[in-house]
Order: structure tokens, then sequence, then C-alpha cells
């Protein structure tokens, strides 16, 4: 099982629609099960998915017995849900109180592996306890980055902060989100963060109201764009290069 | 099970839903007629429709059905499912097959070893027959929350029934609900709106396949060719025959489409035992109804009986095909063929001329008569008036009695020197008596009148093997005497030589094992057993 985070601090930079975008396309070929992660419930919203009344941070720290009940198949073949719950704002009170506090959500997922063979998380913008959580949890942390400069600073950030606590900057996998390329700005600031971080999945997402769409279809993109468009395009060309960067299948 | 996998969506390995609930609908419901139970809180879309058709086989008593299993067909795919395999709907079912019938009607078609040991051990010698075609029309429905989320599928069913044996076609309506997982409250909700036009719930392929058991040629499911007659002491000897008759004669009725249409052997055997039946009451009945009468219904019998007898030895010899070739030395089996095959074609022969028999207007007017016969004496106009008025009481341990005495001292006669003929007419005594047993064993208590009728069983099963063994030493002599003996039908009659030989070892043993069970049968337990039933006297 490989667990796949989409991270950044910065909000509004592609999270969620890669998210729900990439776990629709591994769920053509492999078991997988998206767990929003963020309050806002902006991926559960996708995919018309509410939380049931009786689930809340709690029973996600308690783990898979009390977390299976409320997973939710989707619409798709292979691909179920984990909701968020609005008490997930609290979430980094209740791992404090924990012992091995950055390390509980990684023990959490080990016990779905014989169920999936990925798991998305999607994750909210901060950087907190529950963030070191997920970077212990995943075994790659895509980041989208706009191509402007305060969504590179704000990736430096992140890198600093996987320094100073001795994290696998390896497992961090910037690529570009909401790129338009007819802006200098975009194509200058491509170029010299690629230089500066070789490790940049050479994948651009660009800016489409057909993904900002989502919201009104409430699905993947794929649901209602042509296969062989661009944005399907780059979404399938995201998803090989993890599957890649992974060696081997999932 | 068939119909789930017909869409292919719905494999095992999904992890959108959960097993399915199932409901037969009362009074064959539409799709829309159960979807507008949803009210405002749920909304639906068909996804998609389909029509499918398969077959059920099983024999023509249901064998495989008796024994919990289901074989079906669809297209060259066979599918044979057991009502004790866990989960009930298995997914892959326990055994999937993909061997042809061909639309044959003979279990030797079925290539498949493992299907056919499976199948043969609950078979014996019945042939698997095309027994229902279940033409099936299934749509596919999302069912949607308030969020437009799919909640659950619904799979509707209506399935049209056909039989060769009969003009209708009922139909049935069922419905299969798939939970998505996380959505089991929606469900829950799904199905009370619902309940009003569900009827039941099936839980496993049998509950909905046993709704169209009724129509098969035979169709009462547990078909047995004993007779089922209640019948009262008190009630006057004449109409506690008519009543016997009556039975038998629905018998014949029930049998001769299955002969005409060579669908299995057992439909000439019970129709021969019905006509048996009827030739013995007749010759109980002498003092009863009108002698003239009688003698012409006694001739019809015999010529219902003659009329088969050929047909019959034949089946009783491809019955035992593979047995006998089995006793032959291995290398030797084989060698058989020929006589085996120029077997069969008598067999197409005697079959044809019975058949046309049975659809003759001589073979109509012997039924008519005999009907004729029944109605007239089931409610006479001018009752006999020197006919005698016994009750069946009193005149069923008589006749008894009479047949019991004659069967023992036609037996003590028989020692390991009689001739063939001697076992044969004991044979028949024994029938006879057999059938009064049947004919009035509602008069006595069942445990004692059963542990009677199967010591007489034994017995009659031994004299039986006999006979059958004569008449097939006597077919072997004839064939053998039309055979012209050349270089290639050595290995025939060597074979044959040997297989006359074994029958003639047969009849030895079974001689002997006849003395065992006629001592049996005359044991003094049995006579004690005979002595309670039907106040029986040693000496009498």
């Amino acid at each position: 099982m490989k667990t796949i985070s989409l991270y950044s601090i910065k909000g509004g930079v592609g999270k969620t629609t890669t998210c729900v975008n990439l776990a629709y396309l591994a769920s053509l070929k492999y078991r997988t099960l998206l767990i929003d992660l963020d309050p806002q419930s902006a991926a559960s919203f996708y995919l018309r998915i509410q939380s049931s009344k009786s689930y809340n941070d709690q029973k996600l720290l308690k783990g898979h017995k009390k977390i299976s009940p409320h997973i939710k198949a989707t619409d798709f073949e292979n691909l179920d849900l984990l909701p968020s719950d609005i008490s997930y704002r609290n979430l980094d009170i209740k791992l404090d109180e924990l012992k091995k506090s950055d390390r509980k959500l990684r023990s959490l997922l080990e016990d779905f592996s014989s169920e999936y063979d990925c798991i998305f998380l999607d994750c909210p913008p901060n950087l907190t306890l529950l963030s070191e959580n997920i970077f212990n949890a995943s075994d790659q942390i895509l980041v989208p980055i706009i191509p402007t400069t305060l969504s590179i600073r704000t990736f430096h950030q992140v890198s600093s902060f996987f320094k100073e606590n001795q994290i696998k900057k390896k497992k961090l996998k910037p690529y570009f989100s909401m790129v338009e390329i007819r802006k200098k700005l975009h194509r200058d600031s491509i170029i010299s963060f690629t230089k500066s971080f070789p490790k940049t999945l050479h994948v651009q997402i660009p800016a489409s109201a057909e993904i900002e769409k989502m919201g009104i279809h409430q699905c993947p993109v794929f649901n209602y764009i042509s296969k062989s468009s661009l944005i399907a395009q780059r979404y399938r060309d995201l998803l090989e290069k993890i599957e890649t960067k992974s060696h081997k299948s999932f | 099970m068939l119909i789930p996998q017909d869409f292919p969506s719905f494999e095992s390995s999904s992890t959108r839903t959960l097993s399915p609930i199932n409901f037969h609908l009362a009074e064959n419901n539409s799709p829309s007629d159960l979807l507008q139970f949803l009210r405002n809180k749920f909304t639906s879309k068909k996804i998609e429709t389909r029509q499918s058709t398969f077959h059920r086989w099983d024999t023509f008593d249901w064998r495989l059905n008796k024994n919990n299993l289901l074989l079906f067909q669809s297209k060259n795919k066979l599918c044979l499912l057991s009502k004790e395999a866990t989960p009930p709907y298995p997914s892959p079912p326990p055994m999937f097959l993909k061997s042809c019938l061909k639309g044959a009607t003979n279990k030797h078609l079925i290539k498949d070893p493992n299907l056919q040991n499976l199948i043969a051990s609950h078979l014996s010698n019945r042939s698997l027959l095309d027994q229902v075609q279940y033409n099936q029309q299934s749509s596919l429905h999302s069912i949607f929350n308030k969020d437009m989320k799919t909640v659950a599928f619904m799979l509707y069913h209506r399935i049209y029934c056909e039989s060769k044996y009969t003009e209708e076609k009922p139909s049935l309506s069922w419905v299969q609900l798939f939970p998505f997982r996380g959505y089991t409250e929606a469900l829950n909700k799904i199905k009370i709106y619902f309940s009003p036009l569900l009827k039941s719930e099936l839980k496993n392929p049998f509950d909905w396949a046993q709704l169209f058991l009724p129509i098969s040629l035979r169709k009462n499911l547990n078909y047995n060719n004993r007779l089922r007659l209640h019948l009262d002491s008190n009630l006057d000897a004449d109409q506690a025959l008519i009543k016997i008759f009556n039975q038998c004669t629905k018998t014949i009725h029930l049998n001769t489409e299955g002969i005409v249409a060579d669908l299995d052997v057992e439909f000439l055997h019970d129709y021969r035992v019905a006509t048996r039946r009827v030739r013995s009451g007749i010759s109980f009945a002498k003092k009863l109804f009108d002698r003239d009468a009688l003698e012409s219904a006694k001739t019809d019998m015999r010529m219902l009986g003659n009329a088969t007898n050929k047909l019959r030895d034949i089946d009783v010899y491809l019955q035992r095909e593979i047995k006998i070739k089995k006793s032959l030395p291995p290398e030797m089996s084989d060698a058989l063929n020929p006589f085996f095959c120029e077997l069969r074609k008598e067999r197409i022969l005697e079959q044809r001329k019975l058949k046309n028999f049975l659809k003759s207007n001589v073979y109509y007017e012997i039924i008519d008569r005999w009907e004729l016969f029944l109605k007239e004496n089931e409610f006479p106009d001018n009752p006999i008036t020197n006919k005698i008025s016994e009750k069946v009481g009193s005149i069923a341990n008589k006749q008894i009695l009479k047949a019991l005495s004659k069967l023992m001292t036609e037996g003590y006669k028989i020692n390991r020197d009689s001739p063939d003929e001697m076992l044969h007419e004991l044979r028949i005594h024994g029938k006879k008596l057999r059938y009064l047993m049947e004919f009035y064993s509602s008069l006595y208590l069942e445990n004692q009148v059963e542990s009677f009728i199967n010591n007489l069983k034994t017995l009659q099963k031994c004299l039986g093997k006999f006979n059958d063994r004569s008449m097939q030493q006597l077919k072997l002599n004839e064939y053998i005497k039309k055979l012209c003996i050349d270089k290639e039908s050595i290995p025939l009659a060597t074979a044959m030589g040997i297989l006359i030989g074994n029958l003639q070892m047969d009849k030895v043993t079974l001689k002997c094992e006849f003395f065992t069970h006629f001592e049996n049968f005359c044991s003094k337990n049995n006579l004690l057993n005979a002595k309670a039933l039907f106040d029986y006297q040693p000496n009498s």
C-alpha cells in the first residue's frame, strides 16, 4: 500500500482538485481510499459525500474499527472516501495528547493495507502536528506550486521544516499547478525553481475553468471533459510520475 | 449466481457495493411502481437494461433439486449451485464450468468429469432434461440521496418462465438492492419505502427457482409412483377399487406424454406399473363389477402391457450397459459395442412403434372404454343387482391372505433345480401381493405395513434381478443365433459367450440369495406381523 498526500501550507493552490482527480485515476487500476483531512471538506463535497453525524476526530484517532463504518463508497468503482468532519479543526490538540503524537496517522493507515492498494490524503493548508503526521505517514508528498513568488516561498518553508526535523526530504515532490504559460512570470518561475530543485516533477497542471467546474459538477474532471484533453493528459502524466517514483506499482 | 454476473459492474471485487438483499415483488410490479415509493427522499435513474435467457436442467423428478443442487445453463456455460454452499450467493459459484451441453438431454454429454461425477452421483439412471427456460429482462437503476450521491443500485428482474410441457408462462419480479458502502441507513429507509410492494426476502437462488417448480410435466415435486390413497374401511369394496383404478389411470395419463417424447425411461416404467396395478386390481374385482366389462378391460390392459414389453426389456438392458461391460475383462469391454449398438437401433424402432400405438385410434378407444367403465361404476345408473356388497376393510384382508398363501405355497415348491419359469411365476404372485398391499395400505398401521412391504420388496428385488438376467440371456442367445461368425465377429461372440456365462453365474448367486430372502419373508417375525395385520393363520 502506498500513501500519497497532497500538501501545501498555502491554500487555493489546487491540492484538492489534484487529489480527487489523481485518486480517481488511481482507482481505475488500484483499490483506492481518499481521506479528506481538511475540515473544509472540499474533497468530500466534490464527491457528493457528507460525513455521518456520529463521525468525528475522536473516531479517526481510535483506528480502523471505528473508522471503517464511516468510509463511504463513491460513485466510482474502487474509490472509497473517508469524509472530513468539522471536528478535524481540533485534530492537532487531540494528537498532542497522544504518545508518539507525530506518528499516529501512520499507524492508523497501516491497518488499511489489506483493503486498499493506495491511499490519497487531502491535507489542510497549514504546518502543524497533523502536518508532521502526514509527512511521516506518506510515501510521497505532492506539493502543488503556483509558479509565483509566494507559492514558491511556502515550498521553501516546508523544505526547511523537513531539514530541521530530519524528515526525509526526498518524499517531497513539488509540481506546478494552475500554470498560465502565457504569463512570463510563470515561465520564468518554473525555469528558476526547477534549477534550484531538480527533483521537481515535470508535469504542469494548467489553470483551467474546466477544473474549477468540478465544484459545479461535483465529480472528478474526467467525468465531463474529453479523455484526450490536455488536462486529462496532464493528470495521467502526474500519476505516471508518482508510479515511477514509487519504483514499482502501488 | 448467474444474474448479477450478467452485469459486468457487479463483480465480486466491487468496493462500491455490499452483498445484495433480494426481494420477491408482489403482483409483478414494474420498476416505476417501486420507485414512486421513494417519494421526495430519493431520486433514481435507469442506467441500463438487459435481456438474457438461461435454462434449468434437472431430471423429470427433480433429483438435483431434491439434493439441494441447481444446474443452470447460460449459453455454453454451466453453473451448478449448491444450497449448502456459503455464502448462499456464491461468487464465484462453487463450480462454474465451461462445458457444452449442445442441447443434449443426456448427462453423458456433459464433458467436464468433475461436474459429470458430481451430477451422476445424484442422477442414478435418470436423464437430465431442459426443465425450465427463464427469459429475463433486467434493468439497473441508481438511487440517489438529496446530494445526488448514489446510495444504492437497484437491479430489477422480471423473469418469464417457459416449459415445453405447458402453455402457461408464469412470470415473477424480484429486485436486488445493492447498498453502497457507508449507506446502510439509506438502504434501510429505501426498504421501508418499498415495503408495500415487497413480498418476501429471497435469501438464495433456490428461493426464486422454487417459485417456478410447479410447471413441469410431473407437476408435483414429490412425485412418487407409489399409490397415495386414503381408504375408509367402511367404503364399499367396488368404490374403493374405482378409487384405486382412477389413481392408476391418472398415472397412465401423466406418463404417456413422457413416453411419446422419450424423455426418460422412468415414464415407461411407471406407466407399466400403473397398467399392471389395474390388471391386478381387475383380477380381484370379479364379483364386484359386470363380468363382461371386466373381461374386456382385462384384455385391453394386457394389450397395453404387451405393447410396452419389448421396449422395457431393452431399456433395462441398456441401463446395465456400463455394469455389463465392466463385468468383462477390460480388453473385451468394447467388443460388445456392436451388440449394444444394435440394441439402441432396436430401441429406436420399438419406441417409434410404441409412440405410434399410443397415438393410435386403437389406444384411444381402449382408454375411452376404460374411462367409461370407471365413470359408469363410480356413479352407476343401474347398480348391479347381484354384486356382493362387502366393505373394503373386510375384503382387503381376504385378498391379501389369499395372495400371501399363494406366494408362500409356490415359494416353498422352489428348489435349486427348479426352472427359471417357476421363479418368474413366483415374482408375478409377489407382485400381486405387493399391489394389494399398496392398494390397501391406508387401512393398516403404517409402521407395520411398511415393514411387511419392505420384506416383500427385498424378495421381489431379488426375483426381479433374476428375471432380468434370464431375459438378457435370452436376448443374447437370439442375437448369437443371428450372428454370422467370421473373423471380425469373433471378439463379439467371445464377449457374448463370457457374458452369458456371467449372467448364468449371477443367476446362481441370485437363486441362492432368493432362498435367504424367502426364508426371511417366511420368518416368524414377519408372519407374526402378517397375523397382526391381516389375521394370518399359518394353515390358512
